[in-house]
């Protein structure tokens, strides 16, 4: 049975994403800060875990090892998201933003790699269309998706051709992200409507839709994809 | 699970792509210059022939998905290919396919795909493939155009950028040149992978983009490279 472990595991991408690894036939390992839930039916380990402590994550890791003997796929989901403009931004937040979304996927490439020994192990990092396009007072998320596809570009060189490493790029998903910009938003109905808007598709992805890639890429399937950044954005990349 | 149709099924890629897709539970339907023994239903026809190729686009349908695949390779360069040849590659590689989209369009159901042979020549350049390199730009446009046009029908088009895959196409062209077995070691080191794609490894990625599960994929060239343009 192959092993996956799904960092972000309590958000909406990354729990649909244990899901689909889980319809896959796939042993879970659940990574969180905070409390996620394995699918029904589905075998594994829950772990809380602050991905941006090397402590923390170093002894999540020894954990996973003295329970299963290899990992076979790595998903690097977990992130957040910070609104401020650059003049405004507090280094703190900016810090933060780097720890959280670039420094926890390099600690758990870091931790996962040396038990990444099976037969086509794969890791597939969380990056989005914001590392390509504008997006006015989102500076700190912008440069940290930008960040994880520079990693995922260099780390397949490194630890190809024994493992691949590639990453997915979603527009809108609606989704916890989605939520809160709504939230805050002035006028939440217009900020949807352009979102759906954005895309050739006319509408935001499902989780489940940002799952299936991310699952298809970890798969023997994806065999010889590596260095990759397969967008799941609807067509949002090719409107201008 | 319905109909797709391959064009260049008698090829390496385009018979694997049969392979692949009827094992997804989905009925193939071939065309190509020559019969296509991996396919349910098979014509031999050429793409140029618009009237044969809508007779047997109707036959087909309705259809699920489509890809095409078929293409062809002359080499030569800027200031030496005769321009027949320079033009023979271009209408297979991007004519062939316009028209394959525009014949099986009214088949297609809504809510299908439509995957396009890309290929990393469209980014990077070898000498004395001016033809091929010129097509295979026209094929990446031609997909991102589409994606377009066939949005308003929930018809998702998209594309599969392979780098060297290891086929008789390939093994065609290494053959032409003097030094073919020293480029062919050279190919296979320039993936990160270290080796070329087998056939069936491109056809996985086209049954993926044709699949539910690439339900929020339109617009994207997805290259099946092994790191292939990450190597430098």
């Amino acid at each position: 049975m192959r092993v996956a472990v799904v960092t972000g595991a309590a958000g909406d991408i990354g729990a649909a994403t244990a899901r689909a690894f889980a319809d896959a036939g796939h042993a879970l390992v659940l990574l969180d800060r905070h409390a996620a839930v394995l699918p029904q039916g589905a075998g594994g380990l829950a772990l809380s875990c602050d991905l941006s402590d090397p402590g923390a994550v170093a002894a999540t890791f020894a954990a996973i090892a003295a329970r299963f003997p290899r990992i076979d796929a790595l998903a690097n989901i977990a992130g957040i998201n910070h609104r401020a403009p650059v003049c405004e931004m507090r280094i703190e937040d900016w810090d933060r933003m780097m720890d959280v979304n670039v420094g926890a996927m390099f600690l758990t490439c870091k931790h996962a790699i040396p038990l990444m020994t099976g037969k086509d192990p794969a890791i597939v990092n969380m990056a989005s269309i914001s590392g390509h396009v504008a997006s006015p007072d989102y500076p700190a998320y912008v440069a940290t998706k930008a960040a994880v596809e520079s990693f995922t570009w260099a780390l397949s060189g490194e630890v190809g051709p024994e493992i691949r490493v590639n990453a997915v790029a979603p527009g809108w998903v609606a989704a916890g992200f989605t939520r809160a910009a709504l939230k805050t938003a002035a006028d939440p109905a217009a900020l949807q409507a352009r979102a759906k808007a954005a895309h050739l598709l006319g509408r935001m992805a499902e989780p489940s839709e940002v799952a299936a890639a991310i699952v298809w890429l970890a798969s023997p399937k994806a065999s010889f994809v590596t260095g990759e950044t397969l967008f799941v954005d609807g067509g949002l990349m090719r409107v201008h | 699970m319905g109909t797709c149709v391959v064009t260049g099924s008698a090829g390496d890629i385009g018979g694997a792509t049969c392979r692949a897709l009827r094992a997804a539970g989905h009925r193939t339907v071939g065309i190509d210059l020559a019969p296509s023994p991996e396919a349910d239903l098979s014509f031999t026809l050429d793409l140029m022939d618009e009237d044969a190729l809508a007779q047997a686009m109707a036959q087909a349908g309705p259809l699920d998905g489509l890809a095409c695949i078929a293409g062809t390779h002359a080499m030569g360069r800027v200031t030496d290919q005769p321009w027949e040849d320079f033009r023979r590659v271009l209408r297979v590689n991007s004519g062939g396919t316009m028209l394959a989209m525009k014949h099986a369009a009214p088949h297609l159901r809504n809510g299908g795909a439509i995957v396009l042979m890309g290929s990393v020549s469209a980014h990077i350049a070898t000498d004395g493939s001016v033809a091929y390199h010129t097509s295979k730009g026209a094929v990446i446009g031609l997909m991102r155009a589409a994606s377009g046009e066939f949005a308003p029908r929930g018809i998702r088009v998209n594309a599969v950028s392979p780098g060297w895959v290891d086929t008789g196409f390939t093994n065609r062209a290494l053959a032409l040149l003097p030094d073919g077995e020293a480029i062919r070691e050279r190919a296979k080191a320039a993936h990160i992978l270290n080796r070329m794609a087998r056939p069936g490894e491109v056809a996985e990625a086209i049954a993926f983009l044709l699949s539910d599960a690439a339900s929020f994929i339109t617009g994207e060239e997805l290259f099946v490279d092994g790191g292939f343009m990450r190597r430098k």
